[in-house]
């Protein structure tokens, strides 16, 4: 179905390959995922398949490439729509109409098919992916799942043979990213499709993949095959895979079903389970806070803590108000009742750039914040807004602990998606505030940059600093969080100790809590040596 | 029950027809009246649209009289004096100024209120869909402008939020530099993502077959016939008539359009049903039409004119009676629904 030979693949102006593959084959019918870090040129590849790369992008193409029998470079993106379906890293981005009929019916306007078969096709698909309901619906209305949903719908109205997306699940909680995952794999069932998927989630995706390929940082095509067998060669491993590397698990699991038949001669001693304790001190209050967006009541009697050197972490699904609670904790929503201290002293009179100095906020999309020439002055200007010197040591030290003390003088939209957090987070916590918040700060990271922000963040929490942080990452909350609280639908319906509510809702439930449900582990750094 | 929106385009020119034919400010505040009802049906309670319209169309008026007594001297009643030493300022202010500006407001309260109905109305996609297909390309990035703009909307309130949290202020003009960096940026990435969306989609604003000689031909050809017949027109002793040549120009573009139209190889998802409302909607917007073009008895009192001396205007029952066609919808369509805020 797709083959790809001796292919190499630069960007105008750059100096090395963004990607370099000896040789690729993926066969008709295959789910094959492709992993690697951010920059190793996933998505190149993926945009290499309908010829988006090079006829969107230009540069210099070396090599072969087969798609369905076609030459994607000769063919063009026109002519391969028809054979390759793709869906977005963002997906909102990629409608271009605003009603879901349309949007869905926007390829095949352009393929000139004939409008009564048109409607017939726009029928057949929505029954398909169940989505009948949202014909009319506002595409700017769907849910996150939804939105995701529709977007295959409208990659797979044109019958393609392949359907390629780009980390579809990133921005999608647990159980909209299991659902769309599902999804997929009965699609590649029931119509044969071939899919090829990059995805930075490995836990959810890895069981659900027939390839797997891992790119090199370099962009060269490291190893494919089977995934049980490369999944090993891969620095990027899920909690199931490693604890299989450690007890010598083999067919390697790929998920937790997978695993249960290892265990079950097993025998081991539960820890004894700690006392969850709570710091006494709390620095900030919610008091039964009530917040209305237009006519909806997007927060439902809100009530909790933030208490002093606490890592709370907040979850819940797509649209239950999270990102909404965090706006409203800061000042930037008044709340319609109910109120927030921090410090004892009511928030709504105090100013919000004043609060934000003692308050650090990171927003999902850094790049919000970035404007400034260089990384340096991105920080000088948070300090100048607060009328706070500037220490030149103080700065060094914040760019060193972030490790990007040698991007000091780049330009920060010109850095990775990594690096970009990591400039715009160090432009909320120069002013050294007493509570840090992240919202959902872990999208689009790769697994080792993950791995980096956690172990920074529990060095500022040991430092005596208080986060906050909303992330649909269950494996990164396990092991982040100290107190979990849980927002369905605009209301608090669990809140405590981690051990307890990740076990409690199935849905933030993490591999290694799942394959152990009568312990109280969730680590693998919870395992006995 | 829907009306389509060619029938609603007839409505806007029927209701820009009378208030461009006519200065007469009985004829035209009853527009008005008429057109304030038509919003205060269409829009939902909550907006409270009564107050926000009275309190638009006072400012309107009051600025467009104002501003006409300034600049307009003339007429024979006066009805105050300045000091002539006063520069700009001083001199008469006329009755027949003030009427005449107060016309000029009118007739702007009604076009601002005519758009707004049909901005209710109809949705900017419809409108956008009346684009012909030689023109495709205009019309996707006319969509894609629309939806963009929401978009941009909703980055501006978060970048200012995410500026404000780190101790940002507007105060000075530079303030502005860290929302006004990050949304073009991101715009323009923006745009970057949905052009090559849509070029994975299989759109393409070029056609793949060539185009023949003719038809590069007709588009110039169609312009020169079009300023030549402006120019005999102008030339009013020669034989050959100017508009006729206008015409053949005009002729010429359309083949124009139709072929390239038909050259456009797409297809269309959407189908507005025309219904039995729209052609009685259509019916009375021509007939309104044709009542303030042409000849028929009371057209000599849509010639109002204050100048020099300010009179009481005449008034045709007719053209009164014709202009209440305006509310047709109202009571062909029956109930509106008002959309959820």
């Amino acid at each position: 179905m797709i083959r790809i030979d001796n292919l190499a693949y630069r960007y105008p102006g750059a100096e090395k390959d963004a990607l370099q593959i000896n040789e690729l084959q993926i066969p008709s019918g295959k789910f094959c995922l492709v992993i690697g870090e951010s920059g190793s040129g996933k998505s190149t590849l993926l945009r290499l398949i309908n010829g988006l790369v090079p006829h969107f992008t230009g540069g210099t193409l070396g090599g072969q490439i087969s798609v369905t029998g076609l030459d994607p470079i000769v063919s063009g993106p026109q002519v391969m729509s028809r054979k390759v379906g793709f869906v977005f890293q963002e997906v909102e981005n990629q409608f271009v109409v605003d009603i879901v009929e349309d949007e869905i019916a926007f390829s095949m306007e352009q393929a000139a098919i004939p409008r009564s078969e048109m409607q017939v096709r726009v029928q057949q698909i929505l029954h398909k992916l169940s989505l009948e309901h949202l014909i009319k619906r506002r595409v700017d209305s769907l849910s996150g799942g939804e939105t995701q949903r529709i977007a295959i719908a409208a990659a797979l109205v044109l019958e393609p043979k392949i359907l390629v997306l780009d980390e579809p699940t990133s921005q999608l909680d647990p159980l909209a990213a299991e659902e769309v995952l599902i999804l997929l794999k009965q699609l590649q069932q029931d119509l044969g499709l071939t899919i090829v998927m990059s995805e930075q989630r490995l836990d959810r995706v890895l069981a659900y993949a027939d390839m797997l390929a891992i790119l090199s940082p370099d962009g060269q095509l490291r190893e494919v095959g089977l995934p049980q067998t490369v999944i090993q060669k891969c620095a990027l491993k899920p909690p199931i895979v490693q604890l299989a590397e450690k007890r010598g698990w083999f067919p390697v699991p790929l998920d937790v079903e997978q695993a249960r038949k290892f265990i079950r001669d097993e025998k081991f001693t539960p820890n004894d389970k700690a006392q969850f304790e709570i710091a006494t001190t709390p620095l900030m209050e919610v008091q039964h806070v009530h917040v209305n967006l237009g006519k909806r009541e997007v927060l439902k009697d809100i009530n909790f803590s933030l208490h002093a050197q606490e890592r709370l972490v907040l979850m819940g699904p797509n649209g239950a108000g999270k990102s909404t609670l965090l706006r409203t904790l800061l000042g930037l929503i008044a709340p319609n009742q109910g109120e927030i201290l921090f410090k004892g002293k009511k928030i709504e009179f105090q100013h919000t750039a004043g609060l934000s100095q003692n308050i650090g906020y990171l927003p999902q999309d850094p790049n919000a914040l970035l404007f400034s020439e260089t990384v340096q002055n991105e920080l000088e200007t948070t300090l100048a807004n607060h009328h706070i010197p500037i220490q030149p040591e103080r700065i060094e030290h914040l760019l060193t602990q972030l490790n990007i003390q040698s991007k000091a003088n780049a330009y920060p939209r010109d850095l990775s998606t990594g690096e970009k957090q990591r400039v715009a987070l160090g432009a909320v916590v120069i002013t050294q505030p007493e509570i840090i918040i992240l919202d959902e700060p872990t999208r689009g990271l790769d697994q080792l940059t993950k791995n980096a922000l956690l172990e920074l963040l529990l060095e500022w929490n040991q430092n005596g600093k208080t986060i906050l942080l909303v992330t649909h990452e269950v494996e990164f909350a396990a092991s982040f969080a100290s107190r979990i609280l849980i927002l369905e639908d605009g209301q608090i319906v669990s809140q405590g100790d981690p051990h307890r509510i990740m076990r409690t809702h199935p849905r933030y439930t993490p591999q290694i809590a799942r394959l152990y449900p009568e312990t109280d582990w969730l680590t693998l750094d919870d395992l006995p040596s | 029950m829907n009306v389509h929106t060619y029938a609603w385009l007839a409505w806007l020119i029927s209701g820009l027809v009378v208030l461009t034919t006519t200065r007469n400010p009985l004829i035209i505040l009853l527009v008005d009246l008429i057109l304030i009802l038509f919003q205060i049906w269409i829009t939902p309670p909550s907006r409270k649209i009564l107050g926000i319209t009275l309190r638009f169309g006072l400012s309107v008026l009051a600025l467009s009289t104002i501003l006409n007594m300034f600049i307009s001297r003339f007429g024979k009643t006066i009805l105050f004096s300045l000091p002539t030493n006063i520069p700009l300022l001083g001199g008469n202010y006329t009755l027949e100024a003030l009427v005449y500006g107060l016309t000029n407001g009118l007739i702007l309260i009604g076009m601002f209120t005519l758009f707004m109905i049909l901005n209710q109305v109809v949705s900017v996609h419809s409108l956008v869909r009346l684009i012909p297909q030689a023109f495709h390309p205009v019309a996707v990035v006319t969509t894609i402008a629309l939806t963009f703009i929401p978009a941009s909307q909703k980055q501006f309130q978060s970048i200012r939020e995410a500026q404000a949290i780190r101790g940002q202020q507007l105060k000075k003009l530079r303030d502005w530099l860290p929302l006004i960096i990050p949304l073009l940026i991101g715009g323009l990435e923006r745009a970057m993502q949905i052009a090559e969306a849509m070029t994975a989609r299989g759109f393409t604003a070029q056609s793949e077959r060539k185009i023949p000689w003719f038809e590069k031909a007709l588009l110039p050809l169609g312009l020169i016939f079009i300023i030549l017949g402006w120019i005999l027109d102008l030339s009013t002793n020669l034989p050959i008539s100017g508009v006729l040549i206008i015409l053949l120009g005009l002729l010429l573009l359309l083949v124009l359009f139709f072929i390239s139209g038909k050259r456009v190889n797409k297809s269309t998802y959407a189908l507005e049903p025309w219904t039995q409302i729209s052609t009685w909607i259509s019916i009375f917007a021509l007939l309104l039409t044709m009542a303030f073009i042409m000849n028929i008895p009371g057209y000599q009192s849509l010639a109002y004119e204050p100048y020099p001396t300010a009179h009481l205007p005449e008034f045709s029952i007719l053209h009164g009676l014709l202009t209440l066609t305006l509310l047709a919808p109202i009571f062909l369509m029956g109930e509106v629904k008002h959309d959820q805020d």
